[in-house]
């Protein structure tokens, strides 16, 4: 198994991983998608809303703001002492408070004032609502730990996709340097050195066959190369993406253990 | 209404990047441009930002 | 998780996964098919919103718990390896960076 990283920026990350089987890698895309666990506000309290905006429609918006997860602080409620009813060790507390005064108000993220500086929204100027003159919004809100299994709003990632390596073969003897293909190519990847069709950025082919089909004398063929992948993943903010990646492994060693265990009480 | 918080395709970020956009396209600058500037890749988000009409404003008076 | 036996023979076993998906089982049946001894290793989900996965693996040698716990130990280390290289590939991407 060999791994590359290509490319990290933001809250991406784009890397190659070289001897592993489509099944491992679309397992692993699966755990960063759906097991990753996060923070998000997931239960609200309104104690006054007179905005045109209604309750729930209020509480939707807050639930799917990103927050910072610091890795390992918090747990699932339901594995904590309070046996998810909600305490200090696996829940944050949120309060807002705002009033339009004599224009209107707008009602940011930064707002926020949490029980946890470690978790907070990930931008301060998210806009949650606008208020006027007379409106006033009060409420207090609960995030929890969760995976994007239960709900989207827990997912750590925006994209979390992999694709084949490309292998580009060329067939220099059936070749008539008519340059279709290079033509045809929608990434403009293709280029011409001497006698040859060489491809400069393998990286950036999207597998789409054309400039093969391009090709009336079959000089070209795109191979997938089933073993090496590129991955891509881009985080909201919540979690570094290169930790996304590793929690991720780590979940399947979990699981593999848990059922490791099982299976030798069952046998035994 | 208001923007929402997040693109409804692919769960990006977007609420806290709407009003920046809708003022520098005040000032005249490129809206493709200020979309790139902001981080907006994918035309799905893009979109979003785009097609919005922010109405919260009338009806807000109600 | 939670493991429910359905049907256990000398050298086939059933059994249902609770709580876990395709995100797990697909891997764990292309490992046990991994084996030379596993004759069958397959999983069904019967609906994809109420039923849990139902495994059956069956082996000509050796009993089905051992080839299951050989193909969780397998996974585990090619998960654990790819966190190492990983890692390491992190590391040396941001030193590179750096310089």
């Amino acid at each position: 198994m060999d791994v590359e990283i290509i490319e990290r920026d933001g809250n991406r990350i784009r890397f190659i991983v070289e001897g592993v089987s489509p099944a491992f890698i679309n397992s692993l895309r699966r755990t960063i998608m759906a097991e990753v666990p996060t923070m998000a506000i997931d239960e609200v309290v309104i104690v006054e809303n007179n905005s045109v905006l209604f309750d729930e429609i209020l509480a939707h918006r807050l639930g799917l703001i990103p927050l910072t997860t610091p890795e390992g602080k918090y747990g699932f409620s339901e594995d904590c002492d309070c046996q998810g009813v909600g305490c200090p060790k696996c829940n944050v507390t949120f309060t807002l408070k705002k009033e339009a005064g004599e224009g209107i108000a707008v009602v940011y993220s930064g707002d926020f004032e949490s029980s946890d500086p470690e978790v907070v929204p990930v931008s301060p100027d998210i806009v949650i609502i606008r208020l006027v003159p007379r409106q006033r919004i009060e409420i207090e809100v609960f995030a929890k730990m969760g995976t994007g299994k239960d709900h989207a709003k827990w997912q750590p990632v925006t994209v979390s996709a992999y694709k084949y390596c490309m292998e580009f073969d060329f067939d220099s003897e059936k070749c008539t340097l008519c340059e279709d293909c290079i033509e045809a190519c929608p990434k403009q990847i293709l280029k011409r050195e001497g006698d040859e069709i060489v491809c400069i950025d393998p990286l950036a082919c999207t597998l789409c066959d054309a400039c093969a089909e391009a090709c009336d004398f079959d000089a070209i063929k795109i191979n997938e190369n089933d073993t090496k992948f590129i991955f891509t993943v881009e985080g909201l903010g919540c979690i570094p993406p290169e930790s996304i990646v590793r929690q991720a492994a780590q979940i399947l060693i979990k699981k593999s253990q848990e059922l490791e265990e099982q299976m030798k009480t069952m046998s035994a | 209404m208001e923007i929402p918080i997040r693109c409804f395709t692919c769960g990006n970020l977007i609420a806290d990047k709407f009003e920046e956009f809708a003022k520098r396209v005040k000032k005249g600058e490129d809206p493709g441009k200020i979309l790139d500037d902001l981080g907006l890749k994918r035309y799905c988000c893009r979109t979003m930002i785009i097609t919005h009409i922010e109405i919260i404003g009338e009806i807000s008076r109600f | 998780m939670m493991i429910k036996q359905l049907k256990l023979e000398e050298k086939m076993i059933e059994i249902v996964i609770e709580g876990e998906g395709h995100t797990f089982l697909n891997i764990l049946t292309q490992t046990l098919q991994e084996n030379p001894d596993v004759n069958f290793a397959a999983y069904i989900i019967d609906h994809p919103k109420i039923s849990h996965p139902r495994l059956v693996v069956s082996v000509s040698d050796g009993t089905p718990f051992e080839a299951i716990m050989e193909a969780t130990k397998k996974l585990e280390e090619k998960s654990q390896e790819f966190i190492e290289k990983f890692t390491e590939a992190f590391k040396k991407y941001k030193d590179k960076k750096e310089e």
